[in-house]
């Protein structure tokens, strides 16, 4: 004959127990290498933000070097805006000890 | 007695037991055939997916001016690659070859290139390298299985040709390179870093991992500046252009501490397009040795002077406008009558010259000629130097070769060598080297190998004598008075010597014109030489390349805010007019 064993209720509050921590740690786990994972994309594509920018800084003073090349800053001067060498004596050397 | 529930569950326990033993088994057999049976299979398996471990290339270093102006640096480029895909056919290699040619504008002959290694197994090619960012996009965006980016980078130099010579300049492949790339390449190409290509998909595609990172390159800095630079160059040209010269070059270096501020070299080249044309490779400045004609002669009144063979008050007849010595037949470019030892020189007479170069023996001249360490490198950190030819003194002409050497000929110097010896003058007597990096360029060590200081040559009292009576002298009312600079002091010596042309064996009506000099007199801020090879409309070294220095001088003696040293000449023209003259 056969007879079915029956659960008390502190076992099944036990089980319930179990079930519910084994579930929340689970959950834990699966929540803190989810954000380890995403903490590490986050960190990944700040240093990329990081690269891309200085490169940026680097084309930057590549295009001020660029700008400041000595012919074109010459041209400039000269044909944009007219200007002229001055000449010796429209030149007033001062030292920098004497009274202005 | 064991109930039905306890036989039940030992029988469901028994089955479970064999059927997780028999599981077990299996996995162990099939681990077994795996690692023991298949072990050269799954060995080569796993080298076939993981053996390509490519460089990765480190960022090199930037070079910059004594400012710190960026002469050159490397932006980001990438190199495109291509693999072969498991089970691709032939129909999709080419299909792919031909997506690239149209992105990268890849020729023919390059697109069979790839394919035929494809074809053949090669597990790398690449496809075109260097590219741009925005090429590289466009690549990626094809989505085409096998091909890949490697980073790279670039060598950028934002100011063109400008210190073209110094510069230098790397090739696109970087296995080619000169100037200071090539002279401090350990320096600046830093340390190449690694990483393995995957295989992932089954063969599909392909991942990479940097096991190794790059050590970047460290920056150099020269002791060019930009706008010097920019000046001398801009001079130059325009008096090669002018007197159709078939080269030129300037160099304009620091007197005291041998660093170089300009050198510039014409022809040139656009140092983003090296190696450019080939006969504009050439740094004329340092790597090419010529007979400097009468600069030289700068040596031999050192020489006659320190040894006391000469006075300042000591004449020389040189009204016959020729000398004949062992049959050679020197000749003046004008008659000039009997003149004083600074006359001599002031007006560069050839007999003069030769009259007091000959109170020297052989052997006194030669070791002042080795003093100022002509016929060797200056040892500038600039590569392919050449040392120039001084033959030894034994193997002069006992009659012609001293004569003909102490006005510049049977002597071949570089243009360095000639600004080193002139430069000796502003010294006070040192003989400095000459560098193009500055000791302190934020690497590790004296990489420009400026260990050991000045040399004495002459002593000071030669020097000054010869530059207060003789050398200021020549720009005031000699030969190089057309570089007179207003404010300013000039020393300097011209030249002008005829060319020997080896097939006619015989000197030529072809000319190089050289002046060179220092100035302010006083305290000198800059020596120069100038030097223009076959110049047409007047080949003077006076007449085309001392109005050279005077432009490059002015401009850069204002640029350094150097004050004249003397009182500028009044613009207020004023005249006497006799009483009750009508006017």
């Amino acid at each position: 004959m056969m007879v079915r064993r029956k659960w008390s209720l502190k076992g099944i509050a036990l089980g319930a127990a179990l079930i519910a921590a084994a579930v929340g740690i689970l959950t834990f786990y699966v929540w803190y290498q989810t954000e380890s994972v995403k903490l590490g994309i986050d960190v990944g594509k700040s240093d990329e933000r990081i690269r891309e920018l200085e490169e940026g800084i680097e084309m930057l003073k590549l295009r001020k070097a660029a700008l400041l090349d000595p012919g074109r800053v010459e041209r400039i001067a000269r044909e944009s805006l007219g200007l002229v060498d001055p000449k010796d004596d429209e030149i007033i050397y001062q030292k920098l000890d004497a009274p202005r | 007695m064991r109930t039905f529930y306890e036989n039940d569950i030992r029988k469901r326990a028994l089955f479970l037991s064999f059927l997780l033993a028999g599981w077990a088994a299996v996995v162990a057999l099939r681990l077994v055939q795996i690692q023991v049976f298949g072990h050269a299979r799954a060995k080569a398996a796993v080298l076939d997916q993981t053996r390509d471990t490519i460089k990765v290339e480190p960022k090199r270093g930037n070079i910059l001016d004594r400012n710190g102006e960026i002469l050159a640096c490397s932006l980001p480029a990438a190199s495109v690659y291509i693999r072969p895909v498991d089970r691709e056919t032939p129909a999709e290699e080419r299909a792919k070859g031909r997506s690239l040619q149209d992105r990268l504008g890849l020729s023919e002959k390059e697109v069979a290139y790839i394919l035929g290694r494809l074809k053949d197994g090669f597990s790398f090619t690449y496809v075109k390298k260097k590219i741009s960012g925005e090429d590289a996009a466009g690549v990626m965006a094809l989505k085409l299985p096998g091909v890949g980016l490697e980073p790279a980078t670039r060598r950028h130099y934002p100011l063109g040709s400008l210190a073209a010579h110094v510069l230098g300049g790397v090739s696109l492949a970087e296995n080619n390179r000169t100037g200071v790339e090539a002279r401090y390449n350990d320096v600046l190409m830093g340390e190449e870093g690694e990483q393995v290509i995957y295989k992932v998909n089954g063969g599909r595609d392909y991942q990479t991992q940097v096991i190794k990172s790059p050590v970047p390159g460290k920056d150099l800095v020269l002791t060019l500046d930009a706008t010097i630079q920019y000046y001398a160059e801009k001079e130059l040209a325009r008096a090669v252009a002018e007197h159709e010269a078939a080269w030129g070059t300037v160099i304009v270096m620091e007197p005291f501490s041998g660093e170089i501020l300009a050198l510039a070299s014409l022809p040139s080249y656009d140092v983003n397009d090296y190696p450019g044309p080939k006969n504009a490779w050439m740094n004329r400045a340092v790597q090419l040795s010529y007979e400097p004609g009468s600069t030289f002669k700068i040596v031999t009144a050192a020489a006659a002077r320190e040894r006391n063979r000469v006075g300042f008050t000591d004449l020389f007849d040189c009204s016959a406008g020729s000398i004949t010595i062992g049959g050679l037949t020197i000749r003046d470019h004008e008659r000039v009558g009997v003149l004083s030892f600074p006359n001599v020189l002031i007006h560069s007479s050839n007999v003069g010259t030769v009259l007091f170069a000959s109170l020297l023996s052989i052997d006194e001249f030669y070791d002042t000629i080795k003093a100022f360490r002509f016929g060797t490198k200056t040892g500038i950190d600039l590569p392919a130097e050449a040392s120039g030819k001084v033959r030894p003194a034994s193997e002069w002409n006992k009659k012609v070769s001293l004569p003909h050497i102490a006005i510049g000929y049977e002597v071949s110097v570089t243009p360095l060598q000639m600004l080193r010896a002139m430069n000796v003058f502003a010294t006070g007597g040192l003989l400095v080297r000459p560098r193009v990096v500055r000791s302190d360029g934020g690497f590790a060590g004296d990489a420009s190998g400026t260990a050991g200081g000045p040399v004495r040559v002459i002593s000071e009292k030669t020097a000054s004598e010869l530059v207060g009576r003789v050398f200021e002298a020549v720009v005031e009312e000699g030969t190089a008075k057309l570089g007179r600079l207003d404010g300013f002091g000039i020393a300097g010596k011209t030249g002008t010597a005829q060319k020997y042309d080896p097939a006619l064996n015989a000197y030529t009506r072809k000319y190089t014109a050289s002046f060179v000099g220092f100035t302010p007199v006083e305290r000198p801020r800059l020596a120069m030489i100038v030097v223009l090879d076959e110049p047409k409309e007047g080949y003077y070294g006076g007449q085309v390349c001392a109005p050279v220095f005077r432009d490059i001088a002015r401009q850069v003696l204002r640029y350094l805010r150097v004050p004249p040293e003397r009182p500028l000449p009044s613009r207020v023209l004023t005249a006497e007019m006799e009483r009750g003259e009508m006017p």
